[in-house]
């Protein structure tokens, strides 16, 4: 009897909780700002080149990208020349040059950035990371809005050895989204931007990499993107340049 | 205008960016070092991830056929890049980052193309 009791009590709790929850999820996206738009990063903070970060990697750290690189040479082939997604936190680091697509929906963000074609779908309808899914590049992300913020959560990324953005595949990613205004930003836009910027609405990013494995401590970058239009942005199609070079390699 | 180049903001727009260093060696380029070189078009491949491009150049070496590569083709398109912008017998000029160790070739900063458009 009290195993059907035990039972009961579970069912009546997902009853009231699952609704419960979405109840949540709906209620913070309504007052949810829309950062739906094609966006181009115009500066960051730190300044300039990013991935210079070496330092703040722990002596293990410094030891795994130096293993990687008596390996295969300091000047080894790069991923972007074969057409390889760098995958998080890279993908967000793109300053001036690559734009990002946002598609918001109450229950789901989905970032379409250039580089690469690389998609990032953050989950807003309260699911837990899964524990048997496949590390990825991107990795797995879940968010939720707190008031005008979104937070985002993403783990589950391959590792990464050597520059930029080392990390091992229990780093995890925390990202902190809102808007402002281009008057209320405190640091300079990059000089290299070309492209006019829609409004004076500036999406911010703050991105925290955690990784205790391999860097002493989080390391925080903030990113400052701007609406471009949307006619800016294009199919990256760089594996067709690959295949090309191998057919000629097999002309008859 | 192509002459006493330094790395001007436009110039170097993309050349400093973080996405290039994420594709090219540092090591290859002097991407504080630009030059400009007026050429003929043997071969043309605007791809991504590198633009790829044999130019026909004479100097005070002699004529051969030197070989660039430079942005991917969406940040060129961007830049004012278009289909019809680049052809095989176009004369054009170039402002290239040069190779450190001082060989042909480069890494391609600018184009001003046959029609006068630069990007």
């Amino acid at each position: 009897m009290s195993k059907y009791l035990s039972i009961s009590v579970i069912f009546l709790l997902m009853a009231v909780i699952s609704p419960a929850i979405q109840w949540v999820a709906a209620e913070n996206t309504q007052s949810a700002p829309d950062i739906s738009a094609v966006w181009m990063a115009f500066a960051s903070n730190p300044p300039g080149r990013l991935g210079a970060e070496q330092s703040r990697l722990s002596p293990a750290g410094e030891a795994l990208v130096a293993r990687f690189e008596e390996t295969y040479g300091r000047e080894h082939p790069d991923p972007g020349a074969f057409c390889v997604p760098q995958g998080m936190p890279s993908v967000m680091l793109a300053l001036v040059t690559y734009p990002i697509e946002i598609i918001q929906h109450p229950k789901r963000v989905t970032m379409l950035a250039e580089m690469e074609m690389q998609v990032r779908r953050i989950y807003l309808d309260g699911r837990d990371h899964p524990g048997d899914y496949p590390n990825t590049r991107v990795g797995h992300s879940i968010g939720h809005w707190e008031g005008d913020m979104l937070i985002i959560d993403t783990t589950l990324l391959t590792g990464w050895e050597t520059r930029n953005w080392p990390h091992t595949e229990n780093a995890r990613i925390q990202e902190r989204i809102h808007l402002t205004t281009r008057d209320k930003m405190k640091v300079q836009p990059s000089p290299f931007i070309t492209q006019k910027p829609l409004d004076d609405q500036v999406m911010v990013v703050e991105l925290i990499l955690t990784d205790p494995e391999i860097y002493v401590e989080p390391v925080t970058i903030t990113m400052y993107y701007q609406k471009i239009s949307d006619d800016n942005i294009l199919e990256y199609d760089c594996p067709v340049g690959l295949l090309l070079d191998a057919l000629e390699e097999h002309r008859q | 205008m192509f002459k006493n180049l330094s790395c001007s903001v436009i110039l170097c727009g993309l050349l400093l960016s973080p996405a290039v260093f994420a594709h090219h060696s540092a090591a290859l380029y002097d991407f504080q070092k630009v030059a400009s070189v007026e050429g003929v078009i043997k071969e043309v491949k605007v791809n991504n991830p590198h633009l790829h491009l044999v130019l026909e150049v004479t100097d005070e070496k002699g004529t051969r056929d030197i070989t660039y590569e430079g942005h991917s083709r969406n940040n060129l398109y961007r830049r004012g890049w278009r289909p019809d912008k680049l052809n095989v017998g176009d004369k054009i000029k170039i402002s290239y980052a040069t190779t450190r160790d001082g060989s042909d070739g480069g890494y391609v900063a600018s184009i001003v193309s046959k029609d006068g458009t630069e990007f």
